[in-house]
This record gives C-alpha cells, sequence and structure tokens, in this order.
C-alpha cells in the first residue's frame, strides 16, 4: 500500500543519524522556550535560522518544527506550575492542572500531559496520513458564514466551561470580542480604541492579557494569605499518573485527538478552539462535572491531547491546498517554495522525502519530547517547593521580563499589570477569564467572517441559517445557549403541579 | 455597600462598560448591513455586554430580595499585600528605562522579598541580587532580547 | 523555618545544577550569538509582510529574505501581518522605530488604498524607500464547471444580473479591487466585492463555492493548471507566457491595466548607511536562485529600483493612481 511505502521513506530520512540529532535539539530547545514566557516558538526559530542556512532543508525543517512543538509542551509546562499560560492553547490547561499542582499532584499532571500530547500527536499522524484529501475538501466548504458559526458555537460552548452563572461567561467573551477590537480595523486599517497609543495599533495582545489574567492575578490572590497557609501541598504522592489517573484519562485523551484533528485541518484558530471544545466535552461527560475546576486529570488530558492532533490536522490545508495554518507552517512552506515544490497535491507526490521526513520526525520528535521531559518532572515539581514568599517574586519578574521583549516596549509591560489588577477583582466578584481570552483571540477572525457574510449575503443574516453546515452549527449553539435554561423550566413546570396538589 | 450585593456592583459597573462601548464605536462608523463598517462588531460587542449586564442586574436584584446580600471580599485577608505588589509592578513598569533592567530588578525582588514576607536581610539582597544578575545573563545575553539599559550601561 | 529553609537550599541545589545543565546545552545549541556589536545590523532584523504566508507576495519574498540575511550575516525574521491590502502591515510599520531592525513590503495595494479610503499613513512622505524588486501579474479567474468560458460571456452575465455576482480580492485598495471598480464603471454592472486578507483565502473561497470569481495576483496559478479554475483575463499590458490563452483587458477593448509595485520600505528617517546596507545585501540578494526559482514559478517579474529611482516612482505613483481615482470618483471615507 502507498502510505506504507510513504511512512518507511519518512522514517528513513527521519531516522538519519543528524536528522535524528537536529529533532532533539529543536525539541530541547523548544521544551526551556515554551517555559520561559514571552519568548515565544517564533522568537526562537529566528534565532536559531542562521544554523539552518548550512543544513538541508529536512533537517531544517525537523529542527523548527521541534521548537514548535517543543514550545506547546513547555507552554503546558508552565501552566500546570505557576499559571501562566504560555499561549491561548494551553489556557484550558491551566484551569484544572494548576489545580492539581496545588493539590501537590503536579507530577501526574505533567506527566498526563506528556502522554496525552505523545498519544494525539501519533493518532494525529496516522490520520493525516489517511485521512487528508477529503478532509481539505471538506475545509474548502467552510467559507465565511460557517466560519462564524463556528466561532460563535465556540463561544457558545464557554457556557459548559463556566462554573458561574452563565450570564458571566458570555459578558466575559463579549467583552474579549471587544478587546479583541482595539487596534487596527482589519478590513480598512483605521485605527479603533487606540487612545492614540501607538503600540495599541496592533491590537491589545493575547500574551500580555493571558500572563496578566492568570499568572499575575494569581500572585495577588495568594500573597493575600499569610505565609502558614502555604500556596502548594508540599507532599508529593506520585511523580508520574497513578493507574487509577491512567483509566481516568483514557477516554479524554481520544477524545481530545478526535476533536482537535477535525478542528484543526481548519486554517486559523484550530488548535485554541479545540483545546476549549475538548475541556467542554469532558465536562459533559463527566460524572462529577461540579468537580471540573478544581483539579481534574480529564480537564488536563483531554485538551492537551487536543492541541497536539490539531498540529496534526494543520498539515491538512497545508498539503492539499496550500495554505498554512500557522506561523511554522508558514516557515515550512516557504521552504518548500525555496526548494521547488508547489504546495498542494501535487508536492507530496513531487518530494516525497521531505514531505513525509518532515511529518514521520514529528512523530519521531513526540517520542523524545516523551523521553526528555519524563525525567524532567521531577526537576519541574521541585521548583513548587521553593517557598512561595521567595517564588512570587521570580514568577512576576519572568512575567514582567515576557512582556517587556514582546516589543521591547513598557506598554506591554503596563497592559499586562492592567490585565492582572482586572483578573484579580475578576475573581474577587467571580468572573472567570478563560472566556475572554477566547473571544480575544478569536475576535478579529470572527469580526472579517462576520463582515464578509454579510458582504456575501447583500446584508440578510439569514445566510447563517440557510447554508447547512453553517446552519448546523447555529443549531447547536442555540441549544448549547438553550441547554441550561431547560431543567430551570422543568423544574418550574415540577413545582407547580406539587403546589395544585397540595390545594 | 450593604444595600447592594456584588453582583448587583458588578452588573452595574459593566453596564455603564457596555454602553460607553457602544457609543464609542459609533464615532467608527456602523456602516450598512450589507457592507458593515469599522465601527460594527465594536458596537454588537458593547450592547451585548449592556444586554448581559442588564440581565445580570436583575437577576441579582432578584436575589438581593431573596437575601442575597454583599460579601465583603477584602475581609479575613491582607489586602494590603496585592496592594503592595501591584503598586511594586507599576513603579516596574515605570522605572525600567530611566534605571535600567539590572538595578530596577534588584530593587523591585529586594521590595518584594522584604515587604511582602519579611525575609531575613541576607536573603532579601542575596536574592534581589543573583535574580536580576541570573536574569540579565539568560535574558539580555544569550537570547539577546533586548532588556533596557540604564544611564549606567546595564 | 531554618531547617526547613536548609533543606530547601539542598534541594535547591539539585534543582540549580539542573537548570544550569539545561542551559549549558541551550547555549552550546546557539551558535554564533557573539557579544553584541555595535555595527549595523548587529540583532534580527523583523521584516513585515502584509499579507498571509502562503499567498504569491509571501511565497516570492521569503526566499529574498533568506538570501539578504546570508549576506547581511543576521536572520531576517519574516513576520506577516495580513489586513486590508496591506495597509494594516504599512500602517503598523509607520509606527516603528527608525533603528532598521524593522523594514517591510510596500505593495501597491497599500499605495492605491491611501486614495480610495482614510488610512493612518501616506505612502510617498512616511517612509524610507530601499528597493523595488518586483511587480504582480493579476487576472480574473471562475471555477471551470461555471457558464462563463470568455471574459465577455462572464461580463454580459454580470450586467444582465445586478447584484448576483460577487467576487474576491486580498484587500479592499487593491490593484485588482480598482480594476473591477473600474470594469464596473465602464460597463455599468453592479457587483459585490467581498476582501480577504490575502490571494490564499481568496482562491480557497473561489473553490469553495462561496465566490463566483476572483481577481488576484498568481495564487491561482496550479489550480488554473490542474483545470480546476478557469483564467478568463490577464490584467498586465502583455499576455502571460504560461497561459498565453488569456487575453489583456487592453486587447479586450478596455483601456485598463493594473498598477502594480512590490518594494521595501523602512519607518522615515532611516540613516543612509542602514539604507545602503540593506540596499546592498537584497539587490545581491536578487541574483539568489531560489528567489529567481519562486518568482518564475509565482509568475511575479522581476523589476529593480534603487532607494533614488524608488523615491522618485513612489511620488509619481501616487500622483498618477491618485488622479485616476479622484476622477473616477471611487474615494469613499
Amino acid at each position: 500500500m502507498d502510505y506504507w511505502q510513504s511512512i518507511i521513506l519518512g522514517f528513513q530520512v527521519a531516522l538519519q543519524w543528524n536528522n535524528l540529532l537536529f529533532c532533539f535539539i529543536g525539541v530541547l530547545i523548544g521544551t526551556l522556550v515554551g517555559v520561559l514566557p514571552g519568548l515565544g516558538p517564533v522568537a526562537a526559530i529566528s534565532l536559531l535560522l542562521p544554523t539552518t542556512f548550512h543544513v538541508t532543508p529536512v533537517s531544517a525543517i525537523i529542527m523548527l518544527a521541534g521548537i514548535y512543538y517543543g514550545a506547546m509542551y513547555g507552554g503546558s509546562t508552565t501552566s500546570i506550575l505557576v499559571n501562566i499560560p504560555g499561549e491561548a492553547a494551553s489556557v484550558v490547561t491551566c484551569l484544572d492542572g494548576y489545580q492539581m499542582a496545588r493539590r501537590g499532584r503536579a507530577g501526574p499532571a505533567l506527566g498526563i500531559s506528556a502522554f496525552a500530547s505523545f498519544i494525539a500527536g501519533t493518532i494525529g499522524v496516522v490520520g493525516l496520513m489517511l485521512i487528508a484529501p477529503p478532509l481539505a475538501e471538506m475545509a474548502l466548504k467552510f467559507g465565511p458564514p460557517e466560519y462564524f458559526s463556528l466561532m460563535i458555537m465556540g463561544l457558545t460552548i464557554l457556557t459548559f466551561l463556566a462554573s458561574g452563572p452563565m450570564w458571566k461567561a458570555l459578558l466575559m467573551a463579549a467583552f474579549g470580542l471587544f478587546l479583541g477590537s482595539i487596534g487596527l480595523d482589519n478590513m480598512t486599517a483605521s485605527a479603533r480604541f487606540t487612545l492614540d497609543i501607538v503600540e495599541l495599533s496592533d491590537g491589545v495582545g493575547m500574551v500580555p492579557a493571558v500572563m496578566g489574567l492568570f499568572g499575575i492575578a494569581e500572585v495577588l490572590l495568594n500573597v493575600e494569605h499569610s505565609i502558614k497557609r502555604s500556596v502548594f501541598e508540599t507532599r508529593i504522592h506520585h511523580l508520574l499518573p497513578t493507574l487509577r489517573d491512567w483509566r481516568d484519562s483514557l477516554g479524554s485523551i481520544l477524545r481530545g485527538t478526535f476533536i482537535g484533528f477535525f478542528l484543526g485541518v481548519l486554517p486559523g484558530g484550530g488548535a485554541v478552539i479545540s483545546s476549549f471544545v475538548s475541556y467542554a466535552v469532558e465536562k459533559k461527560v463527566s460524572r462529577t462535572p461540579g468537580q471540573f475546576g478544581t483539579g481534574v486529570i480529564q480537564g488536563v488530558a483531554g485538551p492537551e491531547a487536543a492541541n497536539n492532533a490539531a498540529t496534526g490536522g494543520a498539515f491538512i490545508p497545508l498539503l492539499t491546498l496550500g495554505i498554512p495554518a500557522n506561523s511554522v507552517m508558514a516557515i515550512l512552506l516557504g521552504a518548500m517554495m525555496v526548494h521547488g515544490m508547489q504546495p498542494g497535491p501535487m508536492l507530496v507526490q513531487e518530494q516525497p522525502g521531505l514531505f513525509w521526513g518532515a511529518v514521520t520526525s514529528m512523530y519521531i520528535g513526540n517520542v523524545m519530547l516523551l523521553i526528555l521531559n519524563l525525567p524532567l518532572i521531577g526537576l519541574w515539581v521541585r521548583i513548587l517547593k521553593v517557598p512561595y514568599p521567595i517564588l512570587f517574586p521570580l514568577i512576576l519578574l519572568f512575567c514582567l521580563i515576557g512582556a517587556y521583549s514582546l516589543n521591547n516596549s513598557v506598554v506591554g509591560v503596563l497592559i499586562m499589570v492592567g490585565f492582572g489588577l482586572l483578573g484579580y477583582l475578576f475573581k474577587k466578584f467571580e468572573y472567570e477569564a478563560a472566556p475572554l481570552i477566547l473571544a480575544l483571540v478569536l475576535g478579529p477572525m470572527l469580526e472579517a467572517a462576520l463582515r464578509r457574510s454579510l458582504l456575501l449575503s447583500a446584508g440578510s443574516p439569514l445566510i447563517f441559517i440557510t447554508r447547512p453546515i453553517s446552519g448546523l452549527l447555529m443549531l447547536i449553539s442555540f441549544f448549547l445557549l438553550a441547554y441550561p435554561l431547560v431543567p430551570w423550566l422543568r423544574r418550574k413546570r415540577a413545582i407547580l403541579p406539587q403546589a395544585t396538589d397540595e390545594e | 455597600m450593604a444595600k447592594f450585593n456584588n453582583d448587583q456592583i458588578s452588573a452595574a459597573v459593566w453596564l455603564a462598560v457596555g454602553v460607553a462601548v457602544a457609543l464609542g464605536s459609533l464615532n467608527y462608523g456602523l456602516g450598512p448591513l450589507a457592507a458593515p463598517g469599522t465601527g460594527f462588531l465594536p458596537f454588537l460587542a458593547g450592547c451585548a455586554i449592556a444586554l448581559l449586564a442588564s440581565i445580570g442586574l436583575i437577576l441579582a436584584t432578584l436575589k438581593r430580595h431573596a437575601g442575597v446580600g454583599w460579601t465583603p471580599i477584602l475581609r479575613g485577608v491582607r489586602w494590603q499585600k496585592p496592594l503592595l505588589v501591584l503598586a511594586a509592578l507599576f513603579a516596574y513598569a515605570l522605572l525600567m528605562k530611566p534605571l535600567g533592567f539590572v538595578l530596577c530588578t534588584v530593587l523591585f525582588i529586594g521590595f518584594l522579598l522584604r515587604a511582602v514576607e519579611p525575609q531575613r536581610w541576607p536573603v532579601v539582597i542575596g536574592g534581589a541580587v543573583a535574580a536580576a544578575c541570573g536574569a540579565y545573563a539568560v535574558f539580555n545575553l544569550w537570547l539577546k532580547t533586548q532588556l533596557p539599559r540604564g544611564p549606567w550601561g546595564f | 523555618m531554618k531547617i526547613a529553609m536548609r533543606q530547601w537550599l539542598t534541594r535547591g541545589m539539585g534543582m540549580v545544577g539542573g537548570v544550569c545543565c539545561f542551559l549549558l546545552v541551550f547555549m552550546l545549541a546557539l551558535p554564533g550569538v557573539a557579544p553584541a556589536q555595535e555595527k549595523y545590523p548587529a540583532k534580527p532584523i523583523n521584516f513585515i509582510i502584509g499579507y498571509p504566508a502562503g499567498g504569491t507576495t509571501d511565497i516570492c519574498a521569503r526566499p529574498l529574505v533568506s538570501a539578504a540575511a546570508k549576506i547581511l550575516g543576521q536572520p531576517v525574521v519574516v513576520v506577516n501581518k495580513p489586513g486590508g491590502g496591506s495597509a494594516v502591515a504599512v500602517a503598523l510599520l509607520k509606527t516603528e522605530k527608525s533603528d532598521g531592525y524593522t523594514i517591510g513590503i510596500l505593495p501597491s495595494g497599500a499605495v492605491l488604498s491611501q486614495h480610495m479610503r482614510k488610512v493612518p499613513y501616506d505612502s510617498a512622505k512616511d517612509f524610507t524607500p530601499i528597493m523595488q524588486y518586483a511587480v504582480y501579474l493579476y487576472g480574473m479567474v471562475v471555477q471551470t464547471d461555471s457558464p462563463w468560458k470568455t471574459f465577455k460571456e462572464f461580463i454580459d452575465y454580470a450586467k444582465a444580473n445586478p447584484g448576483k455576482i460577487r467576487y474576491a480580492t486580498a484587500g479592499p485598495g487593491t490593484p485588482q479591487h480598482l480594476v473591477m471598480e473600474r470594469l464596473a464603471i465602464q460597463e455599468k454592472i453592479k457587483w459585490t466585492h467581498v476582501p480577504f486578507e490575502g490571494g490564499g483565502p481568496a482562491v480557497s473561497a473561489l473553490l469553495g463555492g462561496h465566490v463566483e470569481v476572483i481577481s488576484q495576483t498568481t495564487e491561482w496559478k496550479k489550480h488554473v493548471e490542474s483545470g480546476r479554475l478557469r483564467l478568463l483575463a490577464v490584467y498586465g499590458e502583455k499576455r502571460m507566457p504560461d497561459f498565453p490563452n488569456a487575453p489583456t483587458l487592453l486587447e479586450l477593448g478596455y483601456n485598463i491595466t493594473a498598477p502594480s509595485l512590490i518594494s521595501i520600505i523602512g519607518p522615515k528617517g532611516l540613516s543612509p548607511q542602514v539604507v545602503d546596507t540593506l540596499h546592498g545585501a537584497f539587490k545581491k540578494a536578487m541574483d539568489d536562485p531560489d528567489f529567481i526559482k519562486a518568482g518564475n514559478q509565482m509568475d511575479q517579474p522581476f523589476l529593480y529600483r534603487g532607494p533614488k529611482d524608488l523615491e522618485k516612482h513612489l511620488v509619481q505613483m501616487n500622483d498618477e493612481v491618485g488622479t485616476l481615482i479622484r476622477n473616477l470618483g471611487l474615494r469613499k471615507e
């Protein structure tokens, strides 16, 4: 069969010793970069580009891809340990991962996150090989109205994410949409709500918002309490997930993989939406949804699997349509173009060595990441044994440097500190920050999709309902919104007859 | 304060925010529905904030009548500490450029170690200097992040 | 407390040791990071492209940029900031420091945009021109299974069915948008413009059947070659060598060609030494075989102008397209 030959060819390329070495360097640097906030994978790749001039394109791509998923993994590490998500896709990991760490279960959280990533990455690569072409055709059916409806569905799913009342979660999402609209209008380039601050032209920025709302706010809440109440449970029971953890999270990993892979096919936002969707699904299928947010392992395993599987899915539009889903795919595409390859269905046939080499190296990279990170878990967990009064200034310092180095500007730092204050108040008044982040990230895309859809339909909002895929997504959103009201209505109805009975 | 509960207060603030956002968006032009303009989405977002805040306000008022009052948000905690930390963060942002990264960081870490949960002075000074120099070495020298320099070159 | 501290210190040492090993490996993996020099360029340069990755502009610019980076001896990092037909990226570039560490592409779309609507920059005044390296070729493309076999059939349909045709471009104010507006005026057609953030998404929208036609640079090439899309007309002065059967608008009897420019600029006030260094590197990079290959593959003809020529050309182009757009009454506030 064709696929087997492709896979064998890929492994032949990826298992050459120099490619293995580059893969290892890539994941190692990626992990470190992911752990250091503010220094994203793109910055790391820029630092390493000169070294790739001297190596073959396959090696270069393998290393750059390694940095990318290494950084994704590193981002989860800081989410779990200190509540600072390195990127939007790991915001969800904070919700339960950090709570697990506080209960002395940082080890299992980190472990299951590594295993979930590994399993999802593996299935993602296999899926990529088997069902790429039909999926790409399906992705084409997603026009502006479908994207809009998909993002609306992503936002309504937040009502499941939220532990508080629904109106608060939706309000945070609406506020996030507003924050996302700050900056230059993406369709006309006219400035909006920038208050004449030059740095705001480029928007509020997800990273300072996330570090403020999660990292800084968490520190502010922790220093309120006296030293007697330690922030972390220092007695660590297990470094690795137990058999019971495995039983609990295996289903979550598989569901997350499935969700991540299919949503990852859609260019842009796939990894972010899929991690949120996966969390919502886990909460829905759980027998104890009330426990979510207090350190449930399924809440870590599902989303981590989802955002990793999305990486595999993201290859599909690149491979079949030449549309890169993120900046790393773009670099990959650029490298392919330089070597005379047209993106598109022909690409795999013309340069099978490079393409399958890169794909299988991602698989090998996942193995390496697992081998590299399991011993490191012990090291990371030890960080939590540092007394909090000494640890917290360092956490703040990392956030400050991260926010500053994004644009080398104090404005980024001020935005982050402002979001820290906001996040503190949100906690005090019981608002959840996660919906805000998702809306902030999706905002610009959602706006463009909305405006394009209305152009397509000459101003008729019916376009969102009459087109089949969009209509289906809207219907799901509607049910998600109506669902919490149903038991409320049912209870009302149940009370009424009872009342009449008593009369 | 005791007249209202927490959700009533926060929802009222959000209502004001929503109205302000919606009104502010009008300046940028909504455009016709067939070709939405720059202010279209922020206007919708502002309206949504205002609408949801109104719902929240109504629900919270119903709860108020059901007897849910103000829950103090600062009782039983050392609310001065987060205030100190916030002040330090703002001061750091403002002094970073004039003082330079290293000095500013030494002062910042030193202040936090001493003021929030007082450590012994050797720990304070040693920790502050070590953290500042370590961070400088990692970020500025190895990773070549452009951290601000003070008038004395570091 | 003291015991706890000592315990922490001993454990902490292990941790510190681990981190040090980690950093050591990291350092070894970072060759070429020498102590800071004052000579320009002393650190990586950001290169802003106003279209998404995978479009014609991006695909051709990347090999040019990596070739120039080799010559400059510093990484040049491509940053894609799509939106508003490149106007978003150019507006952001205007706000950058003029230290030579942030430069970017000024394409014709960003020049035309300033005459068609309000944008926060003036392409003739707010920037330091560095070099022009190419021009674009454009064409009008429909699906192969659409009823329109020729340009004329398509125009006749559009005239008979006002409001039925929706066309996609890489943004408002791009030359390919202007061509459509001019056709609409001349033929009294009413059709709808759906701007995307780049050519790749516009082509996807056509492939998915969300719009009837696209007016776009050469992102459609591979799909026309594979027979999935049909090229109706091109907007240059001559036919495209790869598609000799597609007529130009001039041949079809319209006095319309698309103005075209792809140039590299920096924020206003770059020092002459920086401009010299960058210009020298990018000019040399134009001989890079990978760049030439990418340009030929994407049908993006090379056209070189040095900093002085480009400066003059920008003023002239702004005058010309400004007058044209004003006379056509296409400026919207």
